[in-house]
């Protein structure tokens, strides 16, 4: 009983995770926190940004 | 930033300290390692001492590349990695030169000890009970420290590199102090609070999370920052990234039975350990597969730079080191591989291939920001290192799967009336090539350390003081 239980609240646990994780709320929180490498380093965030508009553009081209 | 007066430099002294530390344990850690393994291809180099035999020198082999190399490294890019993310300075600058002067204290105590012979004899724990509160001591400070820092960060976000390292560092703190539980009788001998299997068990959850959060979870954390950092694209996905961390953390700590197949252990507890080593899996290869994807559509830098080269063939180390794991868990397979020379074949497959290249490759990327250098001395000889390491760790593997499967195969062997085909000393006999080969393999990758200490050396030397300061500076760019 108290292992079943076990189970089931670690598989809650991890869809609980997952939904919040894949939550479209959480989007511009992870593009910024997901910066925060480059963000005190002035030259790559400017290749970074840059990398990552041209990645936008080349991707509504297609389109 | 904010208005209110925050120092307006990076801690990076302490930074520098530990990463200099790094190269120079690595070489001895590694230079002891390639010994012990000379030691088994040429017994004569125990010199009939005991505080040179391999029984001695074997645990100070490990406490040096594990505790001194490793360490030195987690502290050097945990400290650079807390402050450069948070965008701020160490929270106290005593405190972190405490955590420094006092991690190498307890190094050398280890240098002076294990020869010595004075051993809790618990692996990875031998450490006896004075130097033992010291390490303790030493952590906490350093938790301290990391948590104090992210406190006062400047940034909204704790990137996922901080909370690898902080997992990292909070269960080590608790695997260290419950697994040290111990009576002292003497200033130099102490007995486990625990006893037989529970002792058994209690040993190899700390020995097996040693693994799982000392060499995994904090070089994660090494893995989130520099890996994208090198590469300059941000990490592949960052809710992956954090699926990976909950999922990781939950795992790993179940996994310790796995140490204990066909014991005295209860036989529940030797299959939950199987089961639980089985589905780490996949959180280990969601993180591998997290870095290497990091990569994607620039896969055409690897092969101009050596730093990025080492970070992600160490992440295919990690990868191949992971499914092994998992598949030496499985009894069956166990039952082979145990007491071979296999598992130490795998446990430098993670060691070698992950641990080190990741390390390495981080250092490489720190000592030229830390020492305002655009970079290092010389990109050729990285290359020579990464080709180095890489050819040493696959002598290394190769030769011990060779070994370990003909031991685990001879010892298992038996003539039709039930008695053994080979005595133990026919399949030490066999492995003898095998253990030159890894002496080789071991050379090579020490070796490798070498060049990086006079490439380290030549490039903190052409720095003046003036530079390094100035490296220092907290630029902080955009509305972050």
């Amino acid at each position: 009983m108290i292992r079943g239980l076990g189970t089931v609240v670690v598989m809650v646990a991890f869809i609980g995770l997952a939904l919040w994780v894949f939550s479209s709320r959480r989007k511009s929180e992870f593009d910024e926190a997901t910066l925060l490498p480059f963000a005190d380093d002035p030259e790559a965030i400017k290749h970074v940004e840059q990398a990552q508009s041209q990645a936008r553009a080349s991707r509504s081209n297609n389109e | 930033m904010s208005t209110a007066i925050s120092p307006t430099a990076y801690n990076y002294k302490v930074v520098r300290q530990f990463a200099i530390m790094t190269v120079v344990w690595g070489i001895l850690g590694m230079g002891l390692g390639v010994f012990i393994a000379s030691q088994l291809v040429w017994p004569q180099l125990n010199f009939d001492l005991p505080w040179t035999t391999f029984g001695r020198l074997r645990p100070l082999h490990t406490n040096l590349v594990i505790f001194a190399f490793g360490g030195c490294a987690l502290f050097a890019t945990s400290y650079y990695v807390v402050q450069r993310t948070c965008q701020t300075r160490l929270i106290s600058d005593s405190l972190a030169a405490f955590t420094f002067w006092g991690w190498q204290a307890v190094i050398v105590a280890a240098i002076v000890t294990l020869p010595l012979g004075y051993t809790t004899t618990k692996e990875y724990a031998e450490l006896e009970w004075p130097i033992a509160i010291l390490l303790a001591i030493v952590w906490v400070t350093y938790g301290v420290v990391f948590f104090g820092t992210i406190v006062k960060r400047k940034t909204k976000h704790i990137y996922v590199g901080n909370w690898f390292y902080g997992a990292f560092i909070v269960v080590t703190a608790m695997l260290h102090i419950v697994n040290h539980m111990s009576l002292p009788v003497s200033l130099f001998k102490s007995y486990s609070a625990y006893s037989g299997a529970t002792d058994a068990m209690i040993q190899w959850w700390y020995g097996h999370n040693a693994v799982g959060f000392f060499l995994t979870t904090g070089f994660l954390g090494m893995m989130y920052y520099f890996v994208p950092k090198q590469a300059e694209r941000p990490i592949y996905s960052y809710r992956l990234s954090i699926v990976h961390f909950w999922a990781l953390i939950t795992l790993y700590i179940w996994a310790g039975p796995h140490h204990l197949h066909y014991t005295a252990l209860p036989d529940w507890a030797q299959s939950l350990g199987m089961a639980m080593s089985i589905i780490l899996l996949a959180p280990s290869w969601g993180g591998m597969i997290n870095g290497m994807m990091t990569l994607s559509g620039a896969w055409h830098k690897l092969r101009t730079d050596p730093i990025l080269r080492f970070l992600v063939v160490s992440l295919a180390f990690y990868g191949m080191s992971t499914f092994e794991g998992p598949m030496m868990a499985i009894k069956t397979v166990n039952s082979l591989s145990h007491y071979t020379d296999w598992t130490i074949g795998h446990v430098h497959a993670g060691a070698l291939g992950w641990v080190a290249m990741i390390s390495i490759g981080a250092i490489y990327h720190m000592i030229p920001k830390l020492f305002g250098r655009q970079q290092m001395h010389s990109t050729g000889l990285i290359n020579a290192h990464f080709w180095l390491a890489t050819i040493g760790t696959v002598l290394y593997i190769a030769s011990m799967w060779v070994n370990g499967i003909t031991q685990g195969l001879m010892w298992r062997a038996i003539n039709d009336d039930g008695t053994l085909t080979y005595s133990f000393v026919e399949a030490l006999q066999a492995s003898h090539p095998g253990y030159i080969v890894r002496a080789l393999g071991g050379a090579f990758f020490a070796t490798g350390m070498l060049l990086m200490a006079y490439n380290v050396w030549r490039t903190v030397r052409a720095s003046n003081p003036a530079e390094a300061e100035a490296a220092t500076k907290i630029a902080v760019v955009g509305a972050h």
